[in-house]
């Protein structure tokens, strides 16, 4: 068979670069065979044997070329063992900030956030990460990317329920999206998204914030958004959760409402039905 | 109840099934065997009304559905733009450092090369200006234009948007002998105009958000082109550099 060719290259290869002490080429045979086994498609061998080039390389002091060996180890890893993969990611990330390359650290900590986010389910770690990103890019003033991770770590910090952190990440990118022309339209949804997150803490909070935001956005009061979070308030304020439901019902036939919403605003029905009646 | 219809056909995402009010009570009459009274051609009339109606308004509705996800479109592919813009912006000041280093390294070898270039070295170092950032170029003129454009074409839009609801309004005006139907159509004129205007407002908005995304790529296209150029002058700057590393090592 011709993989189990490649594999008996790549182990003669490897075998070859075992004997050779000279770092720099050993590497390189090592890469070789990390190659092969990628073609083979044997991603663990392929993982291990970049992570061998990478160690290799830090040896002889190509600190640039082992971070990129460890991405590689990971792209190979994370077919199969993710936590291994992150490892090897974290590792880049090392050298990376070592370096001072802050934006190629960033984008390595979206890449990990992005599989905690999607193959295993962590949310918790995924929002560490998305932080961290968000804080690189911020250092190294690419503010578009560094929203970008926020509002992950504002959608998640929503559904685990710190909703705080949620409404302050909201409401920052809604007013530095006002200052662009072209991102200002992008407002109205996260003001809309604070206001939902309000309402799951306090209605009376919510309804300060709602005459806050018109006031920042004045467009935003003749949005549908901004009738839909008023009726919400109204039939909160009347326990009515009838009306509530047909409201919601109501805006999502126009525009569909994703899992995100749904969440969060069967959270806010369900504190109306346990809320006794304080009035 | 005349021949005409009550609504043109001219919204896209109208179902294709109206037929004509005349076509519908002949073929309706055919299979009733007894003569059809007044109040059963009224009640038809009647319910047929209702079904258009309801039909025009759940087509602006879906009409409407349809603006909002091309807006959110719209600003999805913005915010992705703002994003390479970055990117690009950050290219760019990188390979200013890139040309500049190479300079610095350019002077470096021709001190190396004889002593007569390292006399000239000498003197141009006196004139050496530190490497300059690039200034992006604001692309604020134009989206003040468009603007003004956008500004200027909303009042003529508001005129179009009135024909077909005053049109509406005429004709149930016209049939003034169905007293009782009078409420039921202003409530549905009232729910169209709403609807209309609803779309109005988002379809000048997606054309704000449009020429905004198409002013931007324009300028994009010239930070590329920017790119483009410093990035041939690099790699010809770095071969050049490499060829007389070269002869100079071959030299020695």
């Amino acid at each position: 068979m011709s993989s189990n060719e490649q594999k008996a290259q790549a182990l003669i290869a490897e075998a070859e670069k075992k004997t050779s002490s000279r770092g720099f080429f050993g590497s390189l045979f090592g890469q070789r065979a990390a190659n092969l086994f990628k073609m083979a498609k044997n991603w663990p061998c392929a993982g291990n044997a970049f992570c061998e080039a990478a160690n290799l390389h830090l040896r002889s002091g190509a600190r640039h070329d082992a971070a990129t060996n460890y991405v590689d180890a990971a792209n190979c890893y994370k077919k199969s063992d993710i936590n291994e993969a992150v490892n090897c990611l974290l590792k880049a990330i090392e050298i990376y900030t070592d370096m001072g390359r802050f934006t190629m650290a960033a984008k390595h900590h979206q890449t990990i956030a992005e599989m905690y986010e999607t193959d295993t389910i962590d949310l918790e770690r995924a929002v560490q990460h998305y932080e961290q990103a968000a804080d690189y890019f911020r250092g190294e003033e690419s503010n578009s990317s560094a929203n970008k991770c926020l509002l992950k770590v504002a959608q998640y910090a929503a559904q685990l329920e710190n909703y705080d952190k949620a409404i302050q990440i909201y409401q920052e990118v809604a007013s530095s999206a006002l200052e662009s022309s072209l991102l200002k339209y992008s407002a109205k949804e996260y003001l809309f998204r604070a206001a939902l997150c309000h309402l799951c803490v306090d209605v009376l909070n919510a309804q300060h914030a709602l005459e806050r935001y018109i006031q920042m956005y004045p467009a935003f009061q003749d949005s549908r958004e901004h009738k839909l979070i008023k009726t919400l308030i109204e039939h909160i304020e009347e326990q009515n959760v009838d009306g509530f439901t047909d409201a919601v019902k109501d805006y999502d036939s126009i525009s569909r409402l994703d899992e995100w919403y749904t969440t969060i605003l069967l959270r806010i029905k369900k504190q109306l039905n346990e809320s006794p009646d304080l009035r | 109840m005349s021949g005409h219809r009550y609504i043109k056909s001219t919204n896209p995402f109208e179902e294709d099934d109206d037929i004509d009010d005349q076509t519908f009570l002949r073929n309706s009459r055919r299979p009733q065997p007894m003569q059809p009274t007044f109040e059963d051609q009224m009640q038809s009339f009647v319910e047929k009304k209702r079904a258009i109606e309801e039909r025009t308004i759940s087509s602006t509705e879906k009409s409407i559905g349809i603006l909002r996800e091309s807006e959110q479109i719209g600003i999805a592919t913005a915010e992705e733009l703002s994003r390479q813009r970055e990117k690009l912006e950050k290219t760019d000041r990188q390979l200013d450092e890139i040309n500049a280093t190479l300079r610095f390294s350019q002077k470096h070898i021709n001190g190396i090369k004889s002593v007569f270039s390292s006399l000239k070295n000498y003197m141009s170092g006196k004139n050496d200006a530190s490497p300059t950032t690039s200034s992006s170029t604001p692309s604020t003129v134009k989206q003040s234009t468009s603007n003004q454009n956008l500004e200027d074409k909303l009042p003529v839009y508001d005129r179009y948007d009135n024909h077909p609801s005053t049109r509406l309004r005429n004709n149930d005006y016209s049939s003034a002998q169905e007293v009782v139907n009078q409420s039921g159509s202003k409530d549905f004129s009232a729910r169209l105009d709403a609807n209309l205007q609803e779309m109005c407002s988002n379809i000048s908005r997606l054309k704000g958000l449009a020429s905004e995304l198409g002013s931007e790529i324009e300028t994009q296209n010239d930070l590329i082109s920017g790119i483009i150029d410093k990035t041939e002058n690099a790699d010809m700057t770095v071969n050049k550099q490499n060829k007389d590393m070269q002869r100079l090592l071959k030299k020695n």
